[in-house]
């Protein structure tokens, strides 16, 4: 963990704005960076255990926790799984007093972006041009290991397929269950 | 011993005013001398002078000159004339007569005038009175007059005499108690003629002098009471004003005459700047009402006092935080600089509380919150909030992010 994730002022959300923007841009490099260590995709928002330092007993209260998502949602890295994703204070204020209810948010320290460049280009080094695969093969399938996409969660390879076929690089295949659909990738 | 030394020096003071008059006898003289004026703008008084009168919006016309709009004092020992910027003294000692004009039934104006002894180059001024206030004046003049404070002091000085009667160990303790019984005599007759206070004032002004200079010396020679003698040494200081601005000497004047005292008083031994450049209005009006000892001020007037320090460019001026807390600020006092104090001090410790502030740089707990506070603004602190007490860091953000 970073030196910051040991300091108490780290888990007070600062009063002073010109403070508290360095401060949340920390968080959010702490999240993102053990987000893409632990290769976590998404998570139940409560049970992050970025949230509380035991060692130095203290704790991101609810207002810190639900300005570092909202910093976070904005830049475009993380967005929630269900419900309303505006960037209004107060609706992300509610979410996080959900807490118990145990919403989920999805960390994107890729953005779907950068994921859908990453497929493309993968698909076009490996030969996949033509062939249809389906959504599990490309996180779970006997090729997957060793890949960027490997154990990558479902919805995130869905977006980025979506996005493709926005460009015209690639045509998604609709399916009963979300592993269940295919994609086709275009040549350039 | 320390007391004789006190009159010794005012002594030599006093000889050398009333000694320069005599060099002068040759010619004809101007009566108005140049007068001195503290860095507030107030007259320096000499030792055991005392304001009696200060009264504005006056003319004066002469045999050599005229000039309008002057503010005339009455002390204990001269006439205090300041008009079209110019400050003049002249002393009590050259006047032979007052007297005013008859009344006038059309109008408010009256003269005083003032007749000179030989020797001055105007035999005789005239002060123009417009508003009122003449009556007074002349009464107070001539009780000055009559009092002839300039002399006693010399005479006061001359009666220390050695006797034998007055060596030795008996001979201090017998002084002692001569004293300590003038002292209280001293209290009872003031306090029953009040006239007569206005000037026992003086006398009464200079035993708190005394017991100062006994206080001081008492506190060079054995330092092993040094902390009693501190604690003595503060609470002579803060009876240190001798003569207080009152209402009914400053007239229209009242409330800048008292912000020039209040100001003085503040930058007198250092006060304000001991107390870190800033105190509370609290605080001032406790240590200021305590000095005057009588004729106290209130707190809207301290407030009023307050305000026109800027406008009267004194160095100092009130200031309000937004969490309701209102002082007195030195202009010397500097945000930024009392922020890097604040930080250096929370690197020394780790962290620090408002608490911690508050003993380290000797400053009052709602002060330090408040200088830690802008500190936090300026970005040179973070906070860490725990259950009991905030705790503030030197801004590490800058460093991390």
């Amino acid at each position: 963990p970073p030196e910051c994730w040991s300091s108490p002022p780290f888990f007070t959300l600062q009063p002073v704005a010109v403070t508290r923007e360095k401060q949340l841009t920390l968080w959010a490099d702490v999240v993102l960076d053990w987000a893409k260590t632990t290769n976590t995709w998404s998570m139940a928002l409560h049970k992050c255990p970025l949230w509380a330092n035991p060692t130095i007993s203290r704790r991101l209260s609810d207002e810190g926790v639900a300005a570092v998502v909202a910093h976070l949602i904005a830049k475009g890295n993380a967005e929630w799984e269900t419900g309303d994703n505006g960037s209004g204070g107060a609706a992300a204020a509610a979410a996080v007093g959900e807490v118990g209810a145990g919403r989920r948010l999805r960390i994107m320290w890729k953005t779907v972006a950068n994921v859908a460049n990453e497929l493309i280009a993968h698909a076009r080094e490996s030969g996949m041009i033509g062939s249809v695969y389906t959504v599990f093969e490309l996180h779970s399938g006997d090729d997957a290991p060793g890949t960027p996409f490997h154990q990558m969660d479902p919805w995130l390879l869905r977006r980025a397929i979506v996005l493709l076929e926005e460009q015209g690089k690639a045509a998604l295949f609709e399916g009963a269950t979300s592993d269940a659909e295919g994609v086709k990738f275009f040549s350039a | 011993r320390s007391i004789g030394c006190g009159l010794g020096s005012l002594r030599s003071k006093r000889t050398g005013a009333s000694g320069s008059w005599g060099l002068y006898m040759a010619g004809p003289i101007p009566f108005f001398g140049p007068l001195v004026l503290t860095r507030s703008g107030r007259p320096a008084l000499q030792d055991n002078e005392v304001e009696y009168i200060i009264q504005p919006d006056l003319e004066l016309a002469t045999a050599c000159e005229a000039s309008g709009g002057g503010v005339l004092s009455l002390t204990s020992h001269r006439l205090l004339w300041v008009a079209g910027g110019k400050e003049r003294a002249g002393w009590l000692s050259g006047v032979q007569r007052a007297s005013l004009d008859a009344r006038n039934m059309f109008s408010k104006k009256r003269t005083l005038s003032i007749t000179l002894s030989t020797g001055f180059d105007a035999g005789e001024l005239a002060f123009v009175f417009r508003n009122g206030g003449e009556d007074e004046f002349l009464d107070a003049l001539h009780t000055s007059i009559q009092r002839r404070a300039w002399e006693a002091a010399d005479n006061r000085a001359r009666s220390t005499g050695f006797q034998a009667s007055s060596a030795g160990i008996s001979g201090l303790m017998r002084k002692q108690e001569q004293e300590r019984r003038a002292t209280g005599k001293l209290a009872e007759e003031a306090f029953t003629d009040l006239k007569a206070l206005m000037g026992k004032a003086r006398e009464v002004v200079s035993v708190m002098d005394r017991y100062k200079a006994q206080i001081t010396s008492d506190a060079a020679a054995s330092g092993a009471n040094e902390g009693e003698s501190e604690q003595m040494r503060e609470l002579m200081l803060n009876m240190g004003i001798r003569s207080p601005v009152t209402r009914s000497s400053a007239g229209t004047l009242y409330h800048q005459q008292l912000a020039r005292q209040l100001a003085d008083f503040l930058t007198h031994s250092g006060r304000l700047k001991e107390a870190g450049g800033m105190m509370t209005l609290p605080d001032v009006y406790c240590i200021f009402n305590r000095a005057r000892g009588m004729e106290l001020i209130s707190p809207d007037d301290l407030v009023e006092v307050a305000t026109i320090l800027r406008p009267l460019g004194l160095a100092m001026s009130i200031r309000k935080f937004d969490s309701g807390v209102t002082v007195i600020q030195a202009d010397s006092h500097d945000d930024r600089i009392m922020g890097q104090h604040i930080r250096a001090l929370a690197s020394q410790l780790g962290s620090v509380t408002s608490v911690d502030v508050s003993a380290q740089l000797r400053i009052p707990l709602t002060l330090a919150r408040e200088h830690a506070l802008i500190a936090e603004e300026g970005a040179l602190l973070c906070r860490d909030e725990c259950l009991d007490a905030i705790r503030f860091y030197p801004n590490m953000f800058s460093e991390w992010a």
